[in-house]
């Protein structure tokens, strides 16, 4: 953090150089509610909901103020929250409670400088994002979210410094460096520095990345993107990652009360572990568009694992349920693919009557047949205020990657931007 | 000798009438000029639509060079910060809190009838094949009308029908068509403004309206404010550095 902050100052001691200019400044204020229902499952791994506590309904109200400044060659930018959000119970160990929780913070928010019109350096909290997918973004190795299931809902930024190299108008060459979790929420995950060296070519109707990443504590890999406009209707992309190991959790056989230990057994390296997505966007005369994607995990689950992660989630609960152990932290898991083969679509549609926008998205596990349909709407009731809905209905049994959870969720709420 | 005299008037003929007909790919350089094909230009554009009754209003700045181009959402407020950004045949939408740039085609509509391709820069020179149709005359004025086809398949119209004025080498009306072949909307141009580029003056497109051909009662309005030369560099249309 005090090198985060370090650099900060020195890119700003940069920028005060800058030639006298008049700054551009760029402001936005909105505010956000929104209001949540979800039924657990029940299931045999989260028996009355008490091994994973999922509360039945949850409210949020966020103040949202961007602000950003272009002085010279600097650009500076600081994108403020303020959030309050309460959870109710209506069973598990916290039924008929109820919980609120404040907090300002700063998502994102940072300063970069060119000292060159090819050379832009960044020491910023940011939510770095790239490729084509909607379901997962294999080639990002620093977020596991890409928010497109839920437009409303905004990924927390991590701290980077970042230099990025423009050598001609198709390349672009950026080292970055994940220097702090910043405000990222890591889940069961606990987050490590690393760096990453990309390189990006746009031609004529093509674009695509190659990354190399890694870190002294986080195994290396290569990923990459590549995206086609096949027509003026047709989009064709791919994503892929091939990771020589990984930090993630798999349950091993053990002779304790649950029956195993989720261990992490690919962190030593050694291990090619390979995840690619391939995707097709179709836009229509009439006006939505259908995307198709397939993805192959080569980190999730094979049967014997989902199989032995049941049982040991079914275990714990008992054990819980009984007092002779607390709740596990669970967080994280719910963030990325269990499994290993999945089929996704979605259909959007925007400009409806003018105002609204439409997604509707189905996942579905090949590898046990469940499934999940989510859904996000949006309105504009005038320019300032935007009412939008999102959730999901989990199809599978209780056993099953999505039936074990979640049975469905709903949000509404209102969005007013003030300017 | 006379035949001689004849041989030479008829070459001072052909010569003259060479000078002065220009091909369709030159009536379209010309015409892509004033539509924002050029070295370094922003402008800002204010979209009104009406559609099915319904009025929108959007503003967006343009930032254009050769075939790229940003576009920037200014108002109103719930879109405000929302950007496009247009390499080559490549586009993606950015919307502030959803970091993950949105790839889309050129099919996607940006509002109303306005599709992505109609705010900004145009390549008609570059992109389609044109032929000369008979000549006519629109709002007065003589026009040569170029039947344009698509050279490849990733445009925004498989095939235009462009009215450019003889006079003022601009375009002044344009029905697009469908890949079926039927007429899906109609646009008229005005060229109120005026850029200064490397000492000379060029008119420049003012006002767009899109009418579309089934509904005539939908039209969406594109006004396009000032427009100022200037250098447009690299970074700008840098997906990487498309910070919110």
């Amino acid at each position: 953090m005090k090198r985060f902050l370090a650099a900060l100052g020195l890119v700003a001691a940069f920028a005060s150089f800058a030639p006298a200019e008049e700054p551009e400044v760029a402001a936005s204020l909105k505010f956000l509610g929104a209001t949540g229902w979800q039924k657990p499952t029940m299931a045999a791994t989260n028996p009355h909901n008490a091994l994973l506590n999922i509360p039945g309904q949850n409210a949020m109200a966020q103040a949202r103020f961007d602000l950003s400044a272009t002085v010279g060659r600097a650009y500076v930018f600081a994108n403020q929250r303020a959030e309050v959000e309460k959870a109710w119970w209506y069973d598990g160990p916290e039924k008929g409670e109820s919980d609120t929780d404040a907090e300002p913070f700063l998502i994102e928010g940072g300063v970069r400088y060119a000292p060159y019109d090819s050379l832009h350096l960044s020491v910023a909290r940011e939510n770095l994002q790239w490729g084509s997918s909607q379901f997962v973004s294999p080639a990002n190795p620093f977020f596991s979210q890409n928010g497109r299931g839920n437009p409303m809902k905004e990924i927390r930024g991590s701290d980077f410094l970042r230099a990025v190299w423009i050598p001609g108008q198709r390349w672009t060459v950026s080292w970055i460096a994940n220097v702090a979790v910043g405000e990222q929420e890591m889940g069961t995950i606990p987050w490590r520095p690393s760096q990453a060296l990309k390189v990006d070519y746009t031609g004529e109707e093509t674009s695509a990345a190659l990354l190399f990443h890694g870190g002294p504590e986080v195994p290396g890999s290569v990923r990459g993107y590549a995206q086609w406009t096949a027509s003026e209707a047709l989009l064709l992309y791919f994503e892929g990652s091939v990771a020589e190991g990984n930090r993630l959790y798999y349950p091993v056989p053990d002779i304790g009360p649950t029956r195993g230990l989720l261990v992490r057994k690919y962190d030593e390296g050694g291990n090619f572990l390979p995840v690619a997505l391939g995707g097709a966007a179709y836009t229509f005369e009439a006006g939505p568009t259908l995307s198709v994607e397939y993805l192959y995990n080569g980190e999730g689950y094979d049967s014997g694992d989902a199989a032995l992660f049941r049982t040991m989630a079914s275990e714990a609960a008992k054990l819980v349920l009984k007092g002779y152990i607390d709740r596990p932290e669970t967080g994280g898991f719910a963030d990325q693919p269990l499994r290993q083969n999945y089929l996704f679509a979605q259909l959007l549609q925007t400009e409806i009557f003018g105002r609204a926008t439409g997604i509707l998205r189905f996942t579905a596990g090949l590898d046990d047949g469940s499934g999940v349909v989510n859904f996000y709407c949006d309105c504009a009731l005038s320019d300032h205020f935007t009412v939008f809905g999102y959730g999901g209905v989990y199809l599978g049994e209780n056993d099953e990657e999505y039936g074990m959870f979640v049975r469905r969720a709903f949000t509404v709420g209102v969005e007013y931007a003030a300017f | 000798m006379r035949i001689f005299s004849v041989a030479l008037l008829l070459v001072l003929v052909s010569t003259w009438a060479g000078a002065s007909q220009l091909t369709p790919a030159q009536v379209l350089e010309e015409a892509d000029r004033a539509r924002g094909k050029g070295p370094g230009l922003v402008w800002t554009i204010g979209m009104a639509s009406v559609e099915s009754g319904d009025s929108k209003d959007q503003t967006v700045e343009v930032k254009a060079r050769d075939n790229d181009a940003l576009v920037t959402f200014l108002a109103p407020a719930r879109v405000k910060g929302q950007k496009m950004l247009m390499v080559g045949r490549n586009m993606w939408f950015i919307k502030p809190g959803v970091s993950k740039p949105i790839p889309i085609s050129p099919r996607q509509k940006l509002m109303g009838q306005a599709a992505n391709g109609d705010i900004a820069s145009t390549n008609y020179a570059g992109d389609y094949e044109g032929k000369f149709l008979p000549e006519e005359t629109v709002g007065g004025e003589p026009c040569y009308v170029l039947d344009l086809t698509a050279k490849s398949g990733n445009l925004t119209y498989d095939r235009i029908v462009y009215w450019v004025s003889k006079k003022r080498l601009v375009g002044v009306k344009a029905d697009f068509y469908t890949v079926s072949g039927k007429k899906f909307k109609s646009a008229t141009f005005e060229h109120e403004n005026g850029i200064v580029f490397n000492g000379a003056k060029y008119p420049f497109v003012s006002t767009m309206v899109i009418t579309d051909a089934i509904r005539p009662a939908d039209v969406t309005t594109l006004r396009f404010g000032q427009v100022s030369v200037r250098e447009v560099p690299d970074s700008t249309f840098n997906l990487n550095l498309l910070v919110k």
